[in-house]
């Protein structure tokens, strides 16, 4: 799954640890997600989002397989 | 964040993991589920010291099984909580070791048990309640998250 945390992060000037802090969890899950090792589940998902006042699919989006697998 | 040891091994977490970022309640769980598991195999050892060293009567071995077999679940349930409680990364990980560590059990138990001669059916009383405890468990739970989709 691709998204867009850490450029929305950069935007708001925000570290990984502040945006671990407002999502409740580790700074080591919001790293995981930014790199693409771990999918956050649907509620961490909306705090995210409730957090950039963004759409969850603005900041979230298939991968290349999952786009590949629906163009099926 | 410069003296954070991400992913470096902690023997004495359960998370198996020492994250310097851990969230409190993540720490507090896991150092109440180290300790229990000290307490379980404190108990035990002092358990397995009295019955072998003291003749106790049949009525005191028993409770001593009991209380040892208290300690134990008391130590199940606290690492539950852990995992349901912990951070989402945290948990995948444990699910992951927890996955290997009981395919780990599975196959090297009955690989003794059906190839190792003389067979060694002493293991089935490890193997069995791990069975049959993974398989209570996954379905109660299949059957709770059914009862609540209707």
């Amino acid at each position: 799954m691709n998204n867009r945390l850490r450029v929305l992060r950069a935007e708001r000037r925000l570290s990984q640890a502040d945006l671990a802090e407002l999502v409740d969890v580790s700074r080591q899950t919001v790293n995981a997600i930014e790199v693409g090792k771990h999918d956050p589940s649907l509620p961490l998902a909306f705090r995210i989002a409730r957090v950039f006042g963004q759409p969850i699919e603005a900041i979230f989006a298939d991968g290349p397989e999952e786009q590949a697998k629906a163009a099926e | 964040m410069g003296k954070e040891r991400a992913g470096r091994v902690n023997l004495l977490s359960w998370h198996g993991v020492n994250w310097q970022a851990m969230r409190e309640r993540d720490r507090i769980n896991d150092r109440r589920t180290t300790l229990w598991s000290f307490a379980w195999v404190a108990s035990l050892a002092l358990s397995r010291v009295a019955i072998v060293v003291g003749r106790l009567p049949q009525a005191l071995h028993w409770l001593l099984v009991a209380f040892s077999l208290a300690v134990g679940i008391q130590f199940v349930r606290s690492y539950l909580r852990m995992v349901r409680e912990a951070d989402e990364l945290l948990r995948q990980v444990q699910l992951e070791g927890l996955a290997v560590g009981f395919g780990a059990g599975l196959i090297g138990g009955f690989t003794v048990i059906c190839l190792i001669p003389p067979s060694a059916w002493w293991a089935m009383a490890i193997l069995m309640p791990m069975t049959v405890g993974y398989l209570v468990r996954v379905i109660w739970a299949a059957r709770t998250a059914a009862s609540d989709a209707e």
